[in-house]
C-alpha cells in the first residue's frame, strides 16, 4: 500500500467520525441535562421561597394571637419549626434598633434539600380602637361628639353611633392660677357647663379641651377615659417669647391658647399667642409632676410660591397653625405668609419640611364617554401647593395635607423623606340625617376638604364642606378606601345644671335634625384593655 | 497496484457511520423534546409565580377570597391555572392556604406545576 492510496484509511476515518459524533452527542446530553437541572433548581427555589413566605405568615398569626410569641421565638435558635408535606417551614423573630419594628425571617426547605429565605419587616403597635371627635361649627360650643372607627368599617354606622362626651364643667384658673368655680361667678352663676374648644384625644380614651371665656384666662382640662370626669391640668404660663427669641417670664395664666393637640401617648402641645412670636408649650402627662415647658421659638423662613426657601436670621414665627403631633416627639405646624405655606417640624429642633409636590388632581372630560374624571397633573405654572389645609399626622410621624386647586382637592402624605399623592376623596356629600347623599363617584373628586384628623388606629378623616352641610369621610390607608361617616344628630348640652342635660335641637335646623357644620376634627382612641399589640407587615426582603 | 476500497471496507464504514448518525439523530430528537419540555415547565413556573405575586398584592391590606376554577391562561395556548384556598386554622380563619396549580400538556403527557403558601389576615 502506498501513501498515495486511501485504501486502509476508510475504517479509521469512519471511526474518527463516529468519535466526533459521540462527542457531539455527549455535549448535547450534557447541555440538555444542565438546562433541566437549572430549570428544576429554579422551580425548587420558587417553591421553597413560597414555603418561606408561608413560614413568615405563621409567625404573623402567632404574634397577633399569642402575647408571649415574640419572646418565645426570638432568634434562629428559638425558631418555630413546622413540618409540611414536601418540606419544612422554619421561622423566627429578630429585633431591630427601633423598638416598634421587628424582622420576621422564614426559611422554606424542600425534601430534596432546596432551601430559600424570606423576610418581613413588621410594625408593632398597641391595638387601638380608633375614634374621631368633633364639635358644632359655632363659636360657643358646649358639646363634643365621638364615633368609633369600627362602626364605620362595619358599614352599619348610623347617626346614633355619635355619642356626646360629658360636658366641660364651669371651672377655670384665674390670672394668678387659682381654681375658680364658675357657678359662683356673677355672670355665669347658673352655668354648669362651659364653652370649650380645641379638643384633643390620646389613645387611652382621654380627651383634652380648652375651656375659654373672652374675659378669663384659658384653662386646659382633661376628661379621664375611665372615670369620664373632667379635671384641670396645670395652668399654662403666660410667659411669651420676645421678638429676639427670649422667653420673658410672667406669673400670670395664659389667655390666648389655641391648637391644643395630643401626640396620642402622653404629650400635649398648645400654642399661646395672638400677636407677636408664638410660644408653644408642651407637657408630659406621664411625668411625676406634669408641668408645661416652652419649646424653642420657631425660626422664620422666607418661602416663595415655587417652594424655594431661605432662613431669615434672628427672626421667629408668629401665628403657627394646624398643629399635629406624633408619639416619637415630632410636632408639625404650618405657617402661612402672604398665601404661601411653610411647614415646620419640631423633633428636638425646628426644621422646614420639603415643599409639597407640584402634582394635583384636575377634572377632565373623557373624550370617548363624555364623563368627567380626575387626572393627576403637574403644575403647569411651577407653583407649589399653597393655602394648605387639613394638616394631621399619624403614629408614624407621617403628615397629611390638603391642597385645593380649581375646586378639586389633592391629599398629600409626607412619610418623613418624601411626599406622595393619595387617591382623591369621593365627591359624595350628605344631605340629611337619613344618610341621603348626592354627588358622584370618587372619580369626580371632592372640592373643599377643610380639615383632617388621624385616629389612634391610623385611619384618616377628612371633612368636606359643600352647600352648607359638612360631610365626613374616613380613609383607611391599610385598606385603601373611603367610608362615609354618618351625620351628627343635633343634640347639645344645656349650660344650665346642675345635672348635665342633653337638649334636642333637631327640630330647629333646616337639615332634618343634623348638625350642619362641624369643626375641630381630632382623632384618638382606646388601647386594648389586655395591652395586646398588633403586628402588621410593612415590607419584604 | 490495486486502487480504491474493498466492498467490505465500504460496508463496514457505512454501517458504523449509519449507527453513529442514527444515535445523533436520536439524541437531537431527545434534546429537542427535553428543551420543549423544559420550556413548558419554565412557562408553567412563571405563570404560577406571576399568579402568586398577583395574589400577594391582593392580600396587601385585604383578606379577599381568591379561589378560581380552572381557567385558560390568556395568550398561552395549552396552559390552564387554578387557585384553591382553604382556611388552615378554623374556626379562627385568619390563616389561609392558597395553592396555585398550572396545568399543561406536552408529548410525554399531562403535567401540573403546584405552588402554595399561607396568607395571614392583617385586617383584623
Amino acid at each position: 500500500m502506498s501513501l498515495m492510496s486511501p485504501r486502509g484509511l476508510v475504517l479509521p476515518t469512519a471511526l474518527f467520525a463516529v468519535l466526533c459524533i459521540y462527542a457531539l452527542i455527549t455535549a448535547v446530553q450534557l447541555t440538555v441535562s444542565q438546562n433541566y437541572q437549572v430549570t428544576r433548581q429554579g422551580h425548587d427555589k420558587t417553591r421553597a421561597r413560597y414555603l418561606a413566605h408561608a413560614a413568615c405568615q405563621l409567625v404573623l398569626k402567632g404574634l397577633n394571637e399569642d402575647a408571649g410569641f415574640e419572646a418565645a421565638h426570638k432568634g434562629f435558635d428559638a425558631r418555630l419549626v413546622t413540618p409540611m408535606e414536601g418540606g419544612r417551614l422554619e421561622s423566627w423573630v429578630e429585633p431591630t434598633d427601633k423598638t416598634d419594628v421587628i424582622l420576621v425571617r422564614g426559611l422554606g426547605t424542600l425534601d430534596n434539600g432546596a432551601s430559600q429565605p424570606f423576610g418581613l419587616t413588621v410594625r408593632k403597635r398597641p391595638i387601638v380602637a380608633g375614634r374621631v371627635y368633633t364639635r358644632p361649627g359655632v363659636s360657643n360650643a358646649t358639646t363634643f361628639y365621638g364615633i368609633a372607627a369600627e362602626r364605620l368599617t362595619s358599614g352599619a354606622a348610623t347617626p346614633e353611633d355619635w355619642q356626646p362626651v360629658p360636658p366641660v364643667p364651669n371651672t377655670y384658673y384665674d390670672s394668678k392660677g387659682n381654681v375658680v368655680d364658675g357657678t359662683s361667678d356673677e355672670s355665669t352663676r347658673n352655668d354648669f357647663t362651659a364653652f370649650a374648644r380645641w379638643v384633643a384625644a390620646d389613645t387611652r380614651g382621654n380627651l383634652f379641651a380648652i375651656r375659654y371665656r373672652e374675659d378669663r384666662p384659658d384653662t386646659v382640662l382633661k376628661l379621664d377615659g375611665t372615670t369620664q370626669k373632667w379635671s384641670l391640668l396645670p395652668p399654662v404660663p403666660n410667659s411669651r417669647y420676645s421678638s429676639a427669641g427670649t422667653l420673658i417670664p410672667t406669673t400670670t395664666t395664659a389667655s390666648a391658647l389655641t391648637d391644643l393637640v395630643s401626640d396620642g401617648d402622653n404629650r400635649l402641645y398648645v400654642r399661646n399667642g395672638k400677636d407677636g412670636i408664638d410660644t408653644v408649650w408642651t407637657m408630659d402627662l406621664s411625668a411625676t409632676t406634669p408641668s408645661w415647658s416652652a419649646l424653642p421659638p420657631t425660626p422664620l423662613h422666607n418661602v416663595d410660591r415655587y417652594g424655594n426657601s431661605t432662613p431669615v436670621p434672628n427672626r421667629f414665627v408668629g401665628n403657627l397653625r394646624d398643629f399635629s403631633a406624633a408619639p416619637d416627639g415630632t410636632l408639625f405646624a404650618r405657617h402661612s405668609r402672604e398665601g404661601v405655606d411653610a411647614l415646620y417640624k419640631y423633633d428636638g429642633r425646628w426644621s422646614l419640611l420639603p415643599p409639597t409636590p407640584k402634582t394635583y388632581y384636575r377634572r377632565v372630560r373623557d373624550p370617548l364617554t363624555g364623563q368627567y374624571m380626575l387626572e393627576a397633573v403637574q403644575s403647569e405654572d411651577g407653583l407649589a401647593a399653597y393655602n394648605l389645609k387639613g394638616l394631621s399626622s399619624n403614629r408614624d410621624s407621617e403628615l397629611y395635607a390638603v391642597f385645593s386647586r380649581d375646586g378639586i382637592d389633592t391629599i398629600y402624605k409626607y412619610d418623613g423623606s418624601k411626599w406622595e399623592v393619595l387617591p382623591p376623596a369621593p365627591a359624595i356629600f350628605l344631605q340629611n340625617a337619613a344618610l341621603e347623599t348626592t354627588g358622584g363617584t370618587s372619580t369626580q373628586g371632592a372640592g373643599n376638604v377643610t380639615e383632617s384628623a388621624v385616629d389612634g388606629a391610623g385611619n384618616l378623616y377628612v371633612r368636606w364642606v359643600r352647600e352648607g352641610v359638612d360631610s365626613l369621610f374616613m380613609y383607611s390607608p391599610d385598606r385603601g378606601r373611603y367610608w362615609l361617616v354618618p351625620p351628627i344628630p343635633n343634640r347639645q348640652w344645656s349650660k344650665r345644671g346642675p345635672s348635665p342635660t342633653l337638649l334636642d335641637y333637631s327640630d330647629r335646623t333646616g337639615n332634618q335634625g343634623i348638625l350642619p357644620n362641624l369643626y375641630e376634627l381630632t382623632g384618638g382612641g382606646k388601647r386594648d384593655p389586655a395591652g395586646r399589640w398588633r403586628y402588621t407587615p410593612k415590607g419584604t426582603f | 497496484m490495486r486502487r480504491g476500497f474493498t466492498l467490505g471496507e465500504v460496508v463496514v464504514a457505512v454501517a458504523v457511520l449509519a449507527i453513529a448518525v442514527l444515535a445523533l439523530v436520536t439524541v437531537q430528537a431527545y434534546a429537542l423534546r427535553a428543551t420543549v419540555a423544559n420550556r413548558e415547565q419554565l412557562m408553567a413556573s412563571e405563570i404560577a409565580g406571576s399568579v402568586m405575586a398577583g395574589l400577594q398584592a391582593q392580600f396587601s391590606g385585604e383578606f379577599p377570597s381568591v379561589a378560581l376554577p380552572r381557567t385558560p391562561v390568556a395568550g398561552r395556548d395549552g396552559f390552564e391555572y387554578e387557585v384553591i384556598e382553604a382556611f388552615e386554622d378554623p374556626p379562627d380563619n385568619v390563616l389561609k392556604r392558597v395553592t396555585v396549580k398550572v396545568y399543561y400538556k406536552d408529548r410525554s403527557g399531562d403535567h401540573v406545576y403546584t405552588l402554595w403558601t399561607f396568607f395571614h389576615d392583617n385586617t383584623t
